[in-house]
């Protein structure tokens, strides 16, 4: 009879749940799936402006047809996003006024990108609490930074992806250019001695994108720190990630070129992948392209007499990817000129980048948090003036390539005239 | 009162683990990183120290009570009336407990997986489900927990692993940088969590062959140890100390990380599915320890009727006790330890000394 | 029923009595009545009317094999109405009976719900003897036991239990035969009403004693240790004690390689997760935990649920029903009509619903897939059980998602570690945790390598295969 009892009190209890209601429930069907975010300043306000892609689906995931309403890119075809945009004191000020305009329910479990606009950036980064209190948006999700209007490059037409955060996370893939999550940014900003680069995104118009003007050129546009954020009305026609942003006590302090990023990678120790060039040593006017397959970086800090010494150990091993020299490198001596030419390209860069870095007295490479890993006493001491310090410091670069392979082919491609020289001039050698 | 069945000794190294890990690893990793920072983990090989002591003192009590639960031993060194009364005091020590660990369980789903849901539902069903798995026995739940332990062992190896290209040693260093106070103060706030083992007192008369109890208590705490330190160290090693201080739960954070190949990633909400079997049976033994401790010091012959309204008055004192999560974590990190340390080690340890300065022993000791 | 008079021997007076369609009409035309007639008896023999009389025209009138000599006359009624003869000799008390069971039945045929590709074709039919014969023809020991029971007050059915006495648990016997002998119904029709008598929890939906209508499954059981209890009149036979396996086991996998038999095994768990909890965690998923699913994929469900007017949990719960209101419909009718039924129903109708919008095409897909891994189940019993349970699972993920979904398969799962089938847990030997029973759990193990039998189940004489079983090349060391 008990029993009996216990199991009328448990079949009630469950019998009251669904009175109660479905708490939680979201159909999916009536989420505003946001695909990705974007954060700008409003000028001559404390205000920041939040945008967000919301997916339409039946554009995007086909589905039965029904009439669509026009996205707010301009794009001829139908777009796949609506973008929203509204101003508030904080995001969730923001967000409240969004879900004035916004039909569904926001869900935020699926942004794949969030960017800020440049004027944003130089306010700070306490907007980061929202991203991480909120329990739909991701810790991976990967922060980038624009020159111009973070709106903008949510405008992004659909090309290849449909959707402008898939179009970024795609890139990012390819393992070139710089990541940085969420995560990241909250562990670099909460850490001693470091402080948080993101990766610029550049809007390019209609003619960059075709890529004429130097788009494909060695080590990417030089002059990214001037190129202004699209053109006009029209909406961009593309996007590219080059170069970075660099932030100082939370603000964006400064920009870094595309160069210079590379080189902060390498000192961050992100090198994945990617490809150094360099000209031919006797013919300047062709190259010579080696493939990054793995790279490591070892940072050793040294305190002699109160002067601190950064030892970088770069090791990097690849293959030799492109050559259109008319040179043969097959025995060990010649490759080992071509590792050390390649090293001294590398080292170039990670000078590149550290100059720029004690030029905006900043230590965006996590080098106060190496020396406070070995010497936590010593970098206790002087963490209040570690950015000067930091400018103070020496770095030692060392870099070691390792050309392992050399792809399908062994030797470059030769005219007959190239074949004979280099027979008469050593007839030992492997050519034949 | 009048129990049968008894359990291997493999399922009571099982028990210890589920005594101390479900709550202990998502709530105390955070706790541990902001006390101690990257010397977390030591803090928690620290712990280890106080909670061997704890289960050292079950182990010996059972050696001098073999075939008796925490309240018979009780009785037979302290006498009936003093017996009586520290009994009841244990009693309501487990029930408070289970009260924070329903808690615990509500706060985090409300928080991390369904915000909208009101606290109650959560802690009402969980409690539901314990009693119903409660009133089947200390055999049952054993064997319940035959079936969650490989599932929770298998999730937290496979988090790890997963996670593993992410994480990053340069994190753990340095070692101790601000000496050993920070270190002493997690193994403190450790020690109380480890320290719930002393739980093992109230069934250690069922574990059956009894010498097997040596080898389940160094096994149970070794993989509580582990997981912890493992998830711990991992979350530090991928957050940093300081974020993992921040965070409310590192280790579900964790989960979040995981990201294989744009498929194999999201899966945050089977490491909640699981933890709650894991927390299900950890308020399933309190209620159980509860009511079977109660049922004895009133003479009852059946502990089952016990369970109902035991049920109802941990979910009530888990929604009146504390007002907020903020409460909550406060009174974990302030009270808690030394309050439960008293119950844990303390008074066992008086117990046990009590028993040898009086020469009591049980039957067949 | 039939009553023959005639003189025994010409003289002594007595009469036959047997039931026309159960006793062989033929047997008692052809020998017993032309023997009776025909005995030498000599006069001073009947003149005492002493029980030991009858047992002389026994010996010396009857060519049968199965005579006896029964006292009351309710024993008399019993077997008349099971087909044997009766014969009554003027003067006395008693009375013999002869066996003459001949009625019409179904000859042996290949078990429906139980074919396999390869192994015996043979199957249980509805007659008891030709049952017991065939269990007998597998296992030729003195070991194998019969006891035989009477139960229903009406049907006053036949029912064996046969073991084998030197591996079977005598405790298990005993407690069969108690839970036998404690049935006091009117009838027994199937061995069902007898499953649903002896359970150990009759309130739970799990089956808790296995059925089978292979003789040789039997016999495998039975060298394992279980028992088997056989009942007149139905080609079922129940295996006790069950455990949780075995449901998801088939006779099957014994026959074939034990690569395929161990991977359909785990295809077969793999099924029965998918048939139990898919649906649910789909409504789960695609209502609480949207964050789960990939983008792409998350999007094209959006797209496909615009316009759809049921929330997830309705869509799903009608569309299960609907599959079930299908499958029941093709299993009742015709094999023919039956299969146009499905047809109509599931592509017609499905595609009919998909494309007015009325239910998502992903919901199509989760519920066909659930209702094609729950047909991969081996036994109807289980499936039954997983079907219902996943009903409940829906509801709950309706409700509270994966949490909803974690709380009842919690509930499922102590239930299931309560369970016990006449006193061995349900869930053994995965828990209570038995390595050694693993062999023969989620893979099979080679036959070579099943030295020893369930340890639960067939404790009393664990080895069941002398050693170094494994079979190797030529000795001779010739290839």
């Amino acid at each position: 009879m008990r029993a009996g009892l216990f199991l009328k009190a448990v079949v009630l209890l469950f019998l009251l749940l669904p009175l109660a209601g479905c708490w939680s429930r979201r159909e999916i069907d009536a989420l505003a799936i946001v695909g990705a975010m974007g954060l700008d300043d409003v000028p001559g306000s404390e205000d920041l402006r939040l945008s967000v892609l919301v997916v339409k689906p039946r554009e995007v995931g086909g589905g039965p047809t029904m009439g669509g309403r026009g996205g707010g890119g301009g794009a001829p075809t139908r777009a796949p996003a609506e973008i929203f945009s509204a101003t508030g004191a904080d995001i969730n000020e923001a967000i409240r006024r969004l879900e004035t305009q916004v039909p569904r329910v926001l869900f935020w479990g699926h942004s794949r990108a969030l960017i800020l606009g440049e004027g944003f950036a130089r306010r700070g980064l306490n907007w980061l609490d929202w991203l991480s209190r909120d329990r739909e948006v991701r810790e991976n999700i990967p922060l980038f930074i624009t020159s111009g209007e973070a709106r903008r490059v949510l405008e992004l037409p659909p090309e290849v992806e449909v959707l402008p955060g898939i179009t970024l996370i795609g890139i990012l893939r390819n393992k070139v250019a710089l990541r940085v999550d969420l995560k990241d940014v909250l562990v670099m900003l909460q850490c001693r001695g470091d402080a948080p680069v993101l990766p610029r995104i550049e809007l390019l118009d209609k003619e960059e994108k075709s890529g004429s003007p130097g788009g494909g050129g060695r080590g990417g546009q030089e002059a990214a720190g001037s190129v202004s954020g699209g053109s006009g009305e029209t909406g961009p026609a593309g996007i590219r990630l080059n170069g970075s942003g660099v932030f100082k006590e939370g603000r964006l302090a400064g920009w870094m070129t595309n160069d210079e990023t590379l080189g902060l990678m390498w000192l961050r120790n992100e090198v994945k992948a990617g490809a150094v060039t360099i000209p031919c040593p006797r013919h300047r006017r062709e190259q010579l392209s080696f493939r990054i397959r793995r790279s490591r970086t070892e940072i050793k800090p040294e305190i002699k007499g109160g002067k601190i010494t950064f030892q970088v150990k770069i090791r990097t091993e690849g293959d030799l990817a492109e050559e259109t020299c008319s040179e043969v490198y097959d025995t060990p001596r010649k490759l080992a000129m071509l590792e050390g030419l390649f090293a001294g390209e590398i080292r170039g860069r990670v000078e590149k980048a550290l100059a720029r870095a004690r030029q905006l007295k900043v230590d965006c490479f996590g080098l106060g948090a190496a020396l406070y890993r070995v010497y936590p006493k010593y970098f206790l001491q002087v963490a209040e003036r570690w950015d000067e310090e930091f400018t103070r410091a020496e770095v030692k670069v060392q870099v070691k390539v390792d050309l392992r392979r050399t792809g399908m082919n062994v030797y470059p491609i030769q005219s007959q005239k190239v074949l004979e020289r280099s027979a008469t001039k050593k007839p030992s050698s492997g050519a034949r | 009162m009048r129990l049968d069945g008894y359990i291997s000794a493999r399922q009571a190294t099982l028990f210890i683990w589920f005594t101390i890990l479900p709550t202990a690893i998502l709530f105390l990793p955070q706790m541990l990183a902001k006390k101690s920072q990257q010397d977390a983990w030591l803090a928690i090989i620290l712990a280890a120290l106080p909670a061997l002591a704890v289960s050292a003192c079950v182990y010996l009590l059972s050696r001098r009570f073999p075939r008796q639960t925490l309240w018979q031993m009780l009785e037979f060194i302290l006498g009936r009336p003093l017996g009586r009364f520290f009994g009841f005091l244990y009693v309501w020590f487990f029930l408070h407990l289970n009260a924070v660990v329903v808690r615990q369980f509500g706060e985090f789903l409300t928080t991390a997986v369904m915000t909208e849901t009101p606290l109650l539902v959560f802690a009402v069903t969980i409690t539901a489900v314990s009693i119903y798995a409660a009133r089947n026995g200390l055999e049952v739940l054993a064997r319940a927990m035959e079936f969650i332990m490989p599932l929770m062992v298998f999730f937290m190896m496979a988090v790890l692993f997963l996670t593993a290209p992410e994480m990053s040693g340069r994190h753990l260093l340095p070692l101790m940088s601000r000496g050993w106070h920070p270190v002493l103060q997690g193994a403190f706030l450790a020690a109380g969590w480890l320290g719930e083992v002393v739980l093992l007192a109230a069934i250690v008369g069922f574990i059956n062959p009894p010498e097997g109890l040596r080898s389940s208590i160094l096994f149970g705490l070794a993989g509580t140890l582990f997981f912890l330190a493992a998830v711990t160290i991992g979350s530090i090693m991928i957050f940093g100390a300081a974020e993992t201080g921040r965070l409310s739960f590192p280790a579900y954070s964790l989960a979040r990380q995981v990201s294989i190949g744009e498929f194999l990633e999201r899966i945050e909400v089977l490491f909640m599915a699981i933890w709650v079997g894991g927390v299900f049976i950890k308020i399933t033994i309190l209620l159980y320890v509860t009511a079977t401790g109660l049922g004895t010091l009133v003479g009852l012959t059946d502990y089952r009727p016990l369970l109902l309204p035991l049920g109802a008055l941990t979910v009530a004192l888990s929604v009146w006790l504390h007002e907020d999560v903020t409460h909550l974590t406060n009174y974990i990190l302030r009270v808690w330890p030394s309050w439960s340390l008293i119950w844990e080690m303390f008074l066992p340890a008086l117990f046990l000394l009590l028993s040898l300065i009086l020469d009591k022993k049980g039957e067949g000791a | 029923m039939v009553r023959r008079d005639f003189l025994i021997g010409g003289r002594l007076k007595g009469a036959l009595i047997y039931i026309d369609g159960l006793a062989d009409t033929a047997i008692i035309e052809e020998a017993l009545i032309p023997h009776l007639l025909g005995a030498e008896i000599p006069p001073e023999l009947f003149a005492r009317q002493a029980p030991e009389d009858l047992v002389d025209l026994m010996e010396r009138a009857l060519p049968m094999g199965d005579v006896r000599l029964v006292k009351s006359m309710a024993e008399v009624v019993e077997h008349v109405l099971s087909g044997d003869t009766a014969i009554f000799v003027d003067g006395h008390s008693q009375a013999l009976v002869t066996s003459t069971r001949a009625f019409e039945h179904r000859g042996v045929e290949e078990p429906i719900t139980e074919s396999v590709v390869r192994g015996p074709r043979e199957g249980f039919v509805e007659n008891l003897r030709a049952n017991t014969a065939l269990i007998r023809r597998r296992l030729k020991t003195p070991d194998l036991k019969v006891e035989s029971f009477r139960i229903g007050r009406y049907s006053a059915t036949a029912v064996y239990v046969i073991y084998l006495s030197s591996l079977a648990d005598p405790a298990l016997i005993r407690e069969v035969r108690r839970r036998l002998e404690r049935i006091d119904v009117d009838g027994i029709l199937e061995s069902a009403y007898i499953e649903e008598l002896i359970e150990d929890n009759p309130a739970s939906p799990f089956p808790q004693i296995d059925h089978t209508e292979r003789p040789d499954k039997v016999a495998a059981s039975l060298l394992e240790g279980r028992a088997a209890i056989l009942i007149d009149n139905t080609p079922f036979v129940l295996l006790v004690p069950a455990v949780f396996v075995q449901f998801i086991q088939s006779s099957e996998d014994y026959y074939e390689r034990f690569y395929l038999a161990s991977f359909l095994r785990m295809a077969r768990f793999i099924a029965l997760n998918i048939a139990l909890i898919l649906p649910a965690v789909y409504v789960a998923v695609s209502t609480f935990h949207q964050e789960m699913l990939p983008t792409s994929l998350l999007i094209k469900l959006a797209a496909q649920r615009e316009g759809v007017p049921f929330p997830a949990v309705i869509e799903a719960l009608l569309l299960e029903l609907a599959f079930e209101m299908l499958r029941e419909a093709g299993v009742r009718l015709p094999r023919p009509v039956g299969q146009a039924v499905s047809i109509v129903g599931a592509l017609v109708i499905g595609e009919a619903a998909v494309n007015a919008g009325l239910v998502s095409a992903a919901m199509v897909i989760v519920v066909a897939l659930t209702g094609i891994a729950s047909f991969a189940l081996p036994y109807f019993a289980m499936a039954i059980t997983i079907r219902l349970l996943r009903f409940v699972l829906l509801v709950a993920a309706g409700i509270l998602g994966f949490y909803g979904i974690m709380i009842v398969l919690l509930v499922i799962l102590v239930h299931l570690c309560a369970l016990r089938s006449f006193g061995v847990p349900y869930l053994s030997p995965v828990s209570p945790y038995r390595l050694q029973d693993w062999k023969d759990v989620f893979v099979r193990a080679p036959r070579w390598a099943q030295d020893t039998r369930p340890s639960r189940i067939g404790y009393r004489d664990i080895t069941r295969q002398g050693k170094e079983q494994r079979p190797g090349p030529r000795e001779d060391g010739r290839q």
